[in-house]
């Protein structure tokens, strides 16, 4: 006689375990180091409590994904005193794509992170599951609950802030360089 | 297609989302537009470059071991606990050998409490000691050990009747 919770765990184990990885480097960059693991830890509880609800064979990261969208919805983004972008508002982003010059031609690591920081969340959730996790724009719209042509604007303006962001800080390192420092006026604007 | 139709487009063709009319019109204008080809260089290494920042970090041991700990921990509440019967009821499919009987484990544990109490009731019953008996009378002895003729007289039990017949012969 064969209990079944051992089969049960035996599934959870390989279905669900191996995405740990990728799991935490999404909730790294929607939070961060410190409440990542916490992060972490409520979706594997949640997905563990909630594993009789998968379909087995489909995908099971883009689920992990929406259990850690939910969390992160329920559990930090409702103790964050972040004001939220409204969905229209364009008058900080240039209208379309003209990187025409070539300012992330050398980008450091570090400047990425500190500008994906600073890119509000519903973009930042956006282009990491696009860009960093490959997921498709259906996926996407499953994960955050939201029309796909929602999720095709927040990319659009993920990026774009993403690289005004990274432009701005290229532009205050090359003006160090420079020998003095100089603040200008779009960084002072933008309180830099 | 023009290039602002393209940049506007940008998003769906780096993220191979269009439709292949809408493709083929997209890489007929990138052969044609060096501007645009720069641009969706560009979005091409902004993305890879994310991908690389964000990929260096890995979940620390602690947290890969308390993730299985939570695993193991539910199995092992899940055992003990009698307040999901009900919903191992609803999945579990009995079937016989061929793919081995499921049962709940409270089920499972309740028969072998039941088949361990009947198995020391069975054993001391088996093995309680047999009882003095006083009052059974025994047929009196003869000197030579024979049995006496009471125990050949059956006419206890027919009141003088036809019993003289069943007297054994000496």
């Amino acid at each position: 006689m064969r209990l079944s919770g051992r089969r049960r765990a035996k599934h959870f184990e390989d279905a669900a375990i191996p995405h740990l990885a990728d799991v935490y480097r999404l909730a790294r960059q929607i939070s961060n180091q410190d409440h990542a693991p916490e992060l972490v830890q409520e979706t594997y509880l949640r997905a563990w409590k909630y594993f009789d609800s998968f379909a087995r064979g489909t995908n099971c990261r883009s689920w992990l994904f929406k259990i850690l969208h939910n969390v992160w919805r329920d559990v930090w983004h409702q103790q964050r005193l972040e004001i939220p972008l409204p969905e229209g508002d364009d008058t900080l982003i240039e209208p379309y794509y003209d990187w025409e010059d070539e300012f992330i031609k050398d980008e450091l690591s570090d400047d990425l992170q500190n500008a994906l920081a600073q890119v509000p969340s519903v973009y930042r959730w956006a282009i990491l599951l696009a860009d960093v996790e490959g997921l498709s724009y259906q996926e996407i719209a499953r994960v955050m609950d939201c029309p796909v042509g929602t999720v095709m604007s927040r990319i659009n303006r993920g990026r774009r802030t993403l690289a005004r962001l990274l432009r701005s800080q290229s532009a205050g390192r090359t003006e160090q360089l420079g020998g003095t420092v100089i603040q200008t006026e779009k960084e002072s604007a933008n309180g830099l | 297609m023009d290039c602002k139709e393209f940049r506007e487009i940008l998003d769906l063709y780096v993220d191979e989302e269009l439709s292949p009319e809408a493709l083929t019109a997209a890489q007929i204008h990138l052969v044609e537009c060096h501007a645009c080809r720069r641009v969706k260089n560009t979005l091409l290494t902004l993305r890879s470059n994310l991908k690389v920042a964000v990929s260096q970090h890995q979940p620390p041991p602690d947290l890969v071991t308390s993730v299985w700990r939570i695993t193991e921990s539910r199995w092992r509440k899940y055992l003990g606990s009698l307040t999901r019967v009900t919903d191992d009821f609803t999945q579990t499919r009995s079937r016989f050998w061929s793919g081995g009987i499921r049962l709940p484990a409270p089920v499972f544990a309740l028969l072998f409490m039941a088949m361990l109490t009947f198995g020391i009731l069975f054993m001391a019953e088996l093995f309680r000691p047999v009882k003095n008996v006083k009052n059974v009378t025994t047929p009196p002895q003869s000197e030579r050990g024979r049995p006496s003729v009471e125990a050949d007289d059956f006419s206890r039990f027919d009141h003088g009747g036809r019993a003289s017949l069943y007297k054994v012969p000496r």
